[in-house]
């Protein structure tokens, strides 16, 4: 844990945050006491309640994107829990199959992603909902990876969405963030190919998003956000100013080579369907 | 001696120009304060690393958030290079699901590589000379494993340098690519061997790999001819 970063990142945030503490050695023990909880904690993110406050920006304080996320996470979790308890789903997900352990890891991931956001917002964490809900999304095996394939692309772009939010948090919590963003796109791949095995081939896609291809899934998921100047559909072609299609590349494969972000709102609509508040 | 690095502010480039990325005065007076570091104005407080062994006709990659965008240009030139020769000379046995994702996946890279020259302009380094006279194309294994391997470290590039960014906008666009990658990453695992697509590059905490410029850079290095020179990326 490097402190001295952690201050500048703060001063960077909030240039008074330092004014309202009583000296920079009592950040430094604010800091230190909170090093010394986590320290025994694999967690390799920890937040200041006292800096919480401080790093507010443009609406969008970092323990309310880690709740977010965690909210996220636990739907995740979730489904793949009651995929793996699905009768319904017993002749597909058979134990020792590669379907089934390809779940069984997901899951874990999963769990593992729910235990490190919901150690890292300690006594800030939202109470877990009373439950999910998930619909007939596990009456066939074709529905239940539908499922799954939406659910993993909406984590990617929910996540790649609040990154700007967490630039200069503290204990490198935008690095982490990034660490679990690329395991759910890991994820969105498998489970994509996951889908083309059970058609045989017969489903025309690959680990990635062509176009805005929804291929079943619901196509909000792939749309466009709010606003949509900053969250484009996955079908976008212009990335920083450059159309990219102008570079002697079809729009499919200009689309395939870039995820598109997601906000809060949107990715928010689209969950709660499942969620039993 | 701090090496003669002028800190271009991404609002200065054409990048920022395409970008728009508007930029907070407390963020540009720390750009300053970088610049001074850079530039060897003030010693004090500053701790960039010197290389004074570095070769002198190394591929500089730049400072600050030009550098890290060089950084991924690099990286993305060594995947596209990669990925082109083996579509030009697929491996033996290589079954026709396998040919469609090299050929996409060629493309891809090669979107990102055309996409950080056209954004960097005249700030890009040049194009850079691979060397795969490690990789046996002829062979799926070998093939196979170096697609892993930087596909991984692009993943972990990607997530290690995007801390050190300072635009928003470069961290978003960032963000579009790396995810990509990681959906590369796994459908080359899964086809070495089907369901390592999270295997040991995801710790128990489920947690993606993430590494620091120089790491990364002596991994690519065997495969570029050209010596890189990263020191002052995200500085």
């Amino acid at each position: 844990m490097n402190l001295f970063k952690i201050l500048s990142d703060l001063e960077q945030v909030d240039p008074e945050v330092m004014g309202r503490l009583n000296s920079r050695r009592d950040a430094f023990a604010s800091l230190g006491n909170i090093a010394k909880k986590f320290a025994l904690a694999s967690a390799p993110i920890a937040i200041g309640s006292v800096f919480n406050k401080a790093l507010a920006q443009s609406g969008s304080s970092v323990n309310d994107v880690l709740n977010y996320a965690l909210l996220l996470e636990r739907l995740e979790e979730a489904f793949y829990v009651q995929a793996l308890a699905a009768p319904t789903l017993a002749a597909n997900l058979t134990s020792g199959s590669a379907a089934r352990n390809a779940i069984q890891k997901i899951k874990d991931n999963e769990t593992a992603h729910v235990q490190l956001l919901a150690s890292a917002l300690g006594s800030a964490a939202a109470p877990a909902p009373r439950g999910f809900d998930f619909g007939n999304a596990f009456a066939t095996y074709n529905s239940f990876l539908t499922f799954a394939q939406a659910f993993e692309d909406l984590g990617v772009r929910a996540y790649k969405g609040q990154a700007g939010a967490l630039k200069g948090a503290p204990n490198n919590l935008l690095q982490t963030a990034l660490q679990i963003h690329s395991v759910e796109a890991r994820h969105a791949a498998h489970i994509r190919m996951m889908r083309r095995a059970a058609a045989g081939g017969g489903v025309q896609q690959f680990g990635w998003i062509t176009n805005k291809a929804a291929n079943g899934a619901p196509e909000p998921i792939y749309g466009g956000g709010n606003p949509v100047a900053d969250h484009p559909a996955e079908d976008n072609v212009s990335q920083g100013g450059v159309n990219l299609t102008s570079l002697g590349y079809t729009a499919a494969e200009v689309s395939e080579a870039f995820d598109e972000p997601l906000d809060r709102g949107t990715v928010t609509t689209l969950a709660t369907p499942y969620v039993r508040a | 001696m701090a090496t003669q690095q002028h800190h271009t502010g991404p609002e200065e480039t054409s990048v920022g120009n395409r970008l728009v990325q508007p930029i907070d005065r407390r963020l540009f007076l720390r750009y300053s304060g970088l610049t001074a570091c850079a530039t060897g104005l003030l010693l004090a407080g500053c701790d960039d690393d010197d290389d004074d062994d570095m070769a002198t006709d190394a591929v500089k990659l730049g400072s600050g958030d030009i550098g890290v965008l060089n950084y991924a240009y690099a990286l993305e030139q060594l995947e596209a290079a990669f990925y082109a020769q083996v579509v030009a000379t697929p491996y033996s046995g290589i079954t026709t699901d396998e040919r469609t994702i090299m050929q996409a996946i060629a493309k891809h890279e090669a979107v990102h590589r055309d996409f950080f020259k056209a954004a960097l302009a005249n700030n890009a380094i040049k194009g850079l000379t691979p060397d795969f006279s490690k990789v046996n194309f002829n062979d799926r294994t070998s093939v196979l494993t170096t697609a892993r391997t930087f596909e991984d470290l692009g993943v972990a590039a990607y997530n290690g340098a995007g801390p050190l960014l300072q635009s928003t906008a470069f961290l978003t666009l960032a963000g579009k690519i790396v995810s990509v990658e990681a959906r590369h990453a796994a459908m080359i695992r899964d086809l070495i061997s089907n369901g390592s697509f999270a295997n040991d590059v995801v710790n128990a905490q489920g947690l993606d790999q993430a590494l620091p410029v120089a790491d990364v850079l002596a991994a690519a290095q065997p495969f570029i001819k050209d010596k890189i020179d990263g020191s002052q990326v995200g500085r």
